[in-house]
């Protein structure tokens, strides 16, 4: 791919969003048990025109290894996604025993791209005016 | 000056680091992965030995669904954590996500909110996600009214429930889909609910690199979906279709050229 950065920037932007309206659309239907994550494989594909196109969302991606690098990949995958959702503080008393109390920042390979609890309620998605995309993808 | 609640926090941080060190959680597995395991022993966390004494659990759909049965009314204990939410199929079986999704655009499409915006050509610029898809056999009827008013497009079935690409097929004639009815020896509009499939206008201008078809897998980590919270893994991998790409007709039945899914690509032959 050889379009650029403007091309590539939009291309990623727009995975972000399938990625943001797809969880969206589930939001209020998905019973929030505090004790329950997911790590979803999402797969994408891109058409012609750089617009991508959600294909569908695994609830198990494959931990099947077939060669060294994919064993690395998945090994360093499990091992941020254990970071995250175990924090040190998970079992001590005060801590809220969910899996969604990252307080620190030792996100791996991970980032946090939408974080809600923090987000001004104000601010709608979209509506930075000029932006490309909801105001998530700083 | 010194920062009394930064030093403060550190040293509740090294210390808690060192507690969850000294914390043999437990883990439970019937994924039976290599990589899961091995990661719960670097942790030094140990393995599970009663069915419900465990902190971590890595469970299969299968396990999740029994864990929630409401017949059992098991709730999970206040530390043990769970690799699935309960109904997490809303997003993951094709024919829910798809429902989802459209149910969530017209909600916004309702309430005039930015993300339904529309561009010059009368397209969302931010919710047009997923390919335009159908539920069969519920959808039929506007299927086939949309599949006249382009009779030259490509479609795609997918069953709801199943994936490495099983019992996927490309339709370029309705009658495709008659044969396919007939053949699953059930009157089409009496099909279960259970063989849901999802029809949807195949993407046949996709972005090839070296000629060759390929589909990206990213990974997604939610810990809260109210609040929303969502983590992006930065290394993913793309997935190629061993044989080149062409919009032919005649090769509509080469698997070989339209799907990534590895479990048909490995069974492709180099040449």
């Amino acid at each position: 791919m050889t379009r650029g950065k403007e091309k590539s920037d939009k291309c990623f932007n727009d995975i972000n969003n399938a990625i943001y309206i797809a969880l969206k659309s589930v939001q209020s239907v998905i019973i929030n048990d505090k004790h329950c994550f997911e790590m979803y494989g999402f797969d994408i594909l891109i058409d012609a025109n750089l617009k991508s196109w959600l294909l569908e969302v695994n609830a198990s991606p494959s931990l099947t290894t077939t060669t060294e690098v994919d064993r690395k990949l998945k090994m360093q995958l499990l091992q941020d996604t254990f970071e995250i959702v175990v924090t040190p503080d998970w079992a001590s008393s005060e801590s809220k025993h969910g899996a969604n109390n990252c307080k620190e920042k030792n996100l791996g390979y991970y980032t946090l791209i939408i974080d809600e609890a923090t987000q001004d309620d104000k601010k709608k998605p979209g509506a930075k005016k000029g932006g490309m995309l909801p105001p998530l993808w700083k | 000056m010194l920062d009394w609640e930064r030093i403060y926090k550190g040293i509740i941080f090294e210390f808690n680091k060192k507690m969850m060190n000294s914390m043999k959680l437990k883990w439970r597995s019937d994924f039976d992965k290599q990589v899961v395991i091995e990661n719960f022993d670097k942790r030094g966390w140990t393995k599970a030995q009663g069915a419900d004494d465990w902190n971590i659990f890595w469970a299969t759909k299968e396990s999740v669904r029994m864990i929630f049965n409401p017949e059992t009314g098991h709730r999970l204990g206040e530390l043990q954590l769970l690799n699935h939410f309960p109904n997490h199929y809303e997003l993951t079986r094709k024919d829910l996500m798809c429902k989802n999704i459209k149910r969530y655009r017209k909600d916004l499409e309702k309430e005039n909110h930015p993300l339904a915006e529309k561009d010059e050509t009368g397209n969302y610029k931010y919710l047009d996600i997923i390919p335009m898809t159908f539920i069969l056999p519920g959808d039929y009827a506007i299927f086939v009214e949309e599949f006249r008013r382009n009779p030259n497009a490509t479609w795609i079935m997918k069953p709801s429930c199943k994936s490495q690409g099983q019992g996927i097929f490309l339709v370029s004639k309705l009658n495709q889909l008659k044969k396919w009815a007939t053949s699953s020896k059930l009157p089409f509009q009496s099909l279960s609910l259970k063989e849901n499939y999802v029809i949807s206008r195949y993407v046949d201008n996709p972005l090839l690199v070296g000629g060759k078809k390929f589909d990206l897998r990213i990974y997604v980590l939610v810990t809260c979906y109210r609040p929303l919270r969502v983590y992006l893994y930065h290394q993913g991998f793309t997935r190629f279709c061993n044989e080149k790409y062409t919009p032919d007709f005649a090769e509509l039945d080469n698997m070989y050229i339209h799907l990534t899914n590895v479990a048909i690509q490995k069974h492709a032959v180099r040449i």
